[in-house]
């Protein structure tokens, strides 16, 4: 029996893959997490992952906790801030990562993403680690457009903060000439392919989000106004959506992960993505919303669609350009195994599986009239 | 004064910024009339409040007190950081009863300063008056105070005139079926514009979009759980991190007023709709400004039956002065979002035949 090393297992993609560690592995699984304002790092743990097999339909009391550990740290301090030794290691899943995009957050952004990543490396050194799997995302490819290959960014070419910080973590493992280093990219991850839930709400869920911030702001302005007035959207309604289930990244990135040649970088995205104008479709009529005009991205907008625009700015990378993640290295690695795969749910569910849960929580909002 | 000398209330509503501050200006000046002035507006709290200032079932004085006698959290902010608008007549400094820490009740606010160079002692007044009301429903407890206030003044009747009160047309309508309305109505690219540079607006349009953002009003509340999603521009203008100098110096985006004031046109003409003659007068502030003796003469017809005397009219005509803001002075693309942007406007107010 092993160690595995993991930080991020309090968010989406990282407590889906401990999960899948403890089922697929008899292994230890050591987590770096930061403690709560009134529970141990240990104990905010498990209770992460005990909601997060509640939401994929596990049953809680599978869930072999004593082997999760958890370890109180920081990623932004210096050899993670970790307070005691950490066990000793033999496999590191760095999945700790910020996801925020403003300007305001570039500090924050670049002390997580890249500073966090250089700590964590360090800390993989000391733990005796000696294989890494880095979760990055396949949006580092940035603004470029056509097929984009499971080969390191050379000349990056970023929309945001964000992408920039995740090549540059890219970089960094890539450096650790001490470590077997596989990049695993996943493309936007959506909820669990059977139950549809995610515990954390960001790339689908942070789009239509905001669609849906936006509409109840000019509601408050206007009642109707959305509804009568079709949008212009700067998006591609041809491309292809990296939507892909948390429960698929896990497994394949674990398969993947336990491999004892992998090596390099690996796009967990979609074989068949949906169309963004579907995807959108389904956010934009769950919300009432008149059919979207889909514009190119030097069309011009009128003041409405502008700011919308400029809401949306962080996802132009999805929707836009001709973007197409090759799998041919993935494909490799999973071989013929089809129970690797998963189907992704229909994106209408999952919008609308999000959106009830939103509702539910602005039930309180105050009333405009 | 006897009941039988007494009038209906009225209402006059508007979009804001639509030359409505004139009207109660003048309706002051009539003994036969109590000119409440921004009591809605500041009860509401600059329109975050609307559903606790019209709480169902049956409350007592204590709750109308709560709303009236009360500082709200959206004025108070503004009052701390000193970019409250120019309407709110009370301002708190050296040997005033309220300060901008404690924030200052909604009557006091514009209400009572506009009719006494006494507010407070006729703010202690109709605390007492107002705590003993027995329970009743709220548009029960609002009249009992309105029409205390308008016996103790002598007048006829009351008449409530706050900036943005076509928005809550409905409700008015729905509490108070006796009452009449004047609705005044300004062309929607000028009132667009002059939303744009008004503070009391700067902060009712940031406001509504950081509750929609957050999901909870975020003067009320401290929940931050969407924070992230709050672009920059708007989260300098949450109450924690407060940036005085931007909410006073940067204006709202002028479409985004066009689209507001459109909006407020239709739903406000829906409202208004079905009432019967002479319960509703509807005045163009254009027309008041080319010919107001005649305007005004038809506001006092309107809520007095008669206009009053010939000299007083010419006064009071003498005191309407032209804004000095116009819309075509916009650089041409503004203009022309503007324009867009208050079509659906101009079109109801055509289907209504006040094109």
């Amino acid at each position: 029996m092993s160690t595995h090393l993991v930080t991020g297992a309090t968010g989406f993609v990282g407590g889906a893959l401990v999960l899948e560690l403890l089922k697929t592995t008899k292994d230890t699984v050591v987590a770096v997490v930061r403690p709560g304002p009134n529970e141990t790092a240990e104990a905010r743990l498990h209770a992460s992952i005990l909601h997060a097999a509640r939401a994929y339909g596990l049953d809680p009391e599978a869930v072999p906790l004593e082997r999760l550990r958890g370890v109180a740290g920081d990623l932004t301090a210096p050899g993670c801030g970790v307070s005691a030794p950490v066990p000793r290691a033999h496999m590191l899943w760095h999945s700790a990562a910020s996801l925020r995009y403003e300007d305001r957050h570039a500090e924050e952004i670049s002390a997580t993403n890249v500073g966090g990543t250089r700590h964590v490396l360090e800390l993989a050194r000391a733990s005796g680690v000696e294989v890494a799997n880095m979760i990055s995302t396949a949006y580092v490819a940035g603004r470029a457009d056509g097929r984009i290959f499971e080969v390191p960014i050379e000349t990056p070419d970023v929309n945001n903060h964000y992408e920039h910080s995740k090549i540059e973590a890219e970089a960094l493992a890539r450096q650790a000439d001490h470590l077997q280093v596989r990049i695993l990219r996943p493309g936007i991850v959506v909820g669990h392919s059977q139950t549809l839930a995610a515990t954390t709400f960001t790339g689908l869920y942070g789009y239509a989000r905001q669609l849906m911030q936006f509409k109840g702001a000019m509601e408050r302005m206007q009642k109707g106004l959305l509804a009568r007035r079709p949008l212009r959207l700067r998006a591609n309604p041809d491309l292809g959506l990296g939507l892909v289930p948390v429960d698929e990244v896990a497994v394949q990135a674990v398969h993947i992960g336990n491999s004892p040649t992998a090596r390099g970088v690996y796009n967990l995205t979609p074989v068949a993505p949906p169309r963004v104008q579907d995807c959108i479709l389904a956010v934009t009529q769950a919300l009432g919303f008149a059919d979207p005009e889909f514009v190119g991205f030097d069309a011009p907008l009128e003041w409405l669609d502008e700011q919308l625009d400029a809401r949306l700015d962080f996802y132009g990378s999805y929707v836009r350009g001709t973007k197409v993640f090759d799998r041919s290295r993935s494909d490799a690695a999973l071989g013929d195994r089809d129970d690797l795969r998963r189907t992704l749910p229909c994106t209408k569910a999952l919008v609308n599986w999000y959106f009830a849960r939103l509702e539910a929580e602005r039930a309180a909002l105050p009333v405009s009239r | 004064m006897s009941a039988r000398d007494t009038l209906p209330p009225v209402f006059v509503v508007g979009t804001g910024r639509c030359g409505s501050t004139l009207l109660s200006q003048c309706l002051r000046s009539h003994p036969d009339i109590l000119s409440l002035s921004e009591t809605l507006v500041f009860a509401t709290d600059l329109g975050g409040r609307i559903a606790e200032a019209f709480p169902e079932g049956e409350v007592g004085g204590e709750a109308l007190w709560s709303i009236l006698g009360a500082p709200h959290p959206r004025q108070t902010l503004m009052l701390r950081h000193d970019v409250m608008m120019d309407e709110a007549l009370y301002r708190p400094g050296p040997g005033r009863r309220y300060t901008a820490e404690t924030g200052v009740p909604a009557l006091m606010a514009t209400t009572l300063p506009h009719l006494t160079d006494e507010p407070e002692g006729m703010f202690d007044r109709l605390e007492s008056f107002t705590r003993a009301l027995p329970p009743a429903d709220i548009a029960t407890q609002y009249r009992r105070l309105f029409d205390e206030m308008r016996d103790r003044a002598r007048a006829r009747v009351w008449v409530e005139r706050s900036g943005g009160t076509l928005r809550v047309v409905e409700r008015l309508r729905r509490h108070f079926p006796e009452a009449r309305f004047v609705h005044i109505v300004r062309d929607g690219r000028d009132t667009a514009l002059s939303m744009s540079r008004h503070l009391g607006f700067r902060m009712a349009l940031i406001a509504a979009q950081l509750t929609e953002i957050l999901g909870v009003d975020p003067y009320e509340s401290p929940d931050r759980r969407y924070i992230d999603d709050v672009p920059d521009d708007l989260v300098r203008f949450l109450p924690e991190r407060f940036d005085a100098a931007a909410f006073r110096d940067e204006a709202v985006a002028v479409p985004l007023c066009g689209h507001y004031w459109a909006g407020e046109i239709a739903a406000g003409l829906e409202a208004l709709r079905g009432l019967e003659p002479g319960h509703l007068l509807t005045l163009r502030f254009e027309d008041i400004l080319r010919a107001p003796r005649a305007e005004l003469a038809r506001l006092f017809e309107f809520i007095l039956g008669d206009a009053p005397p010939a000299a007083r009219l010419d006064a009071l005509a003498a005191t309407v002065r032209a804004p000095r803001s116009a819309w075509q002075a916009l650089p041409e693309r503004e203009r022309a979002q503007l324009a867009s942007a208050c079509r659906p406007g101009f079109e109801a107010l055509n289907a209504a035949g006040l094109g």
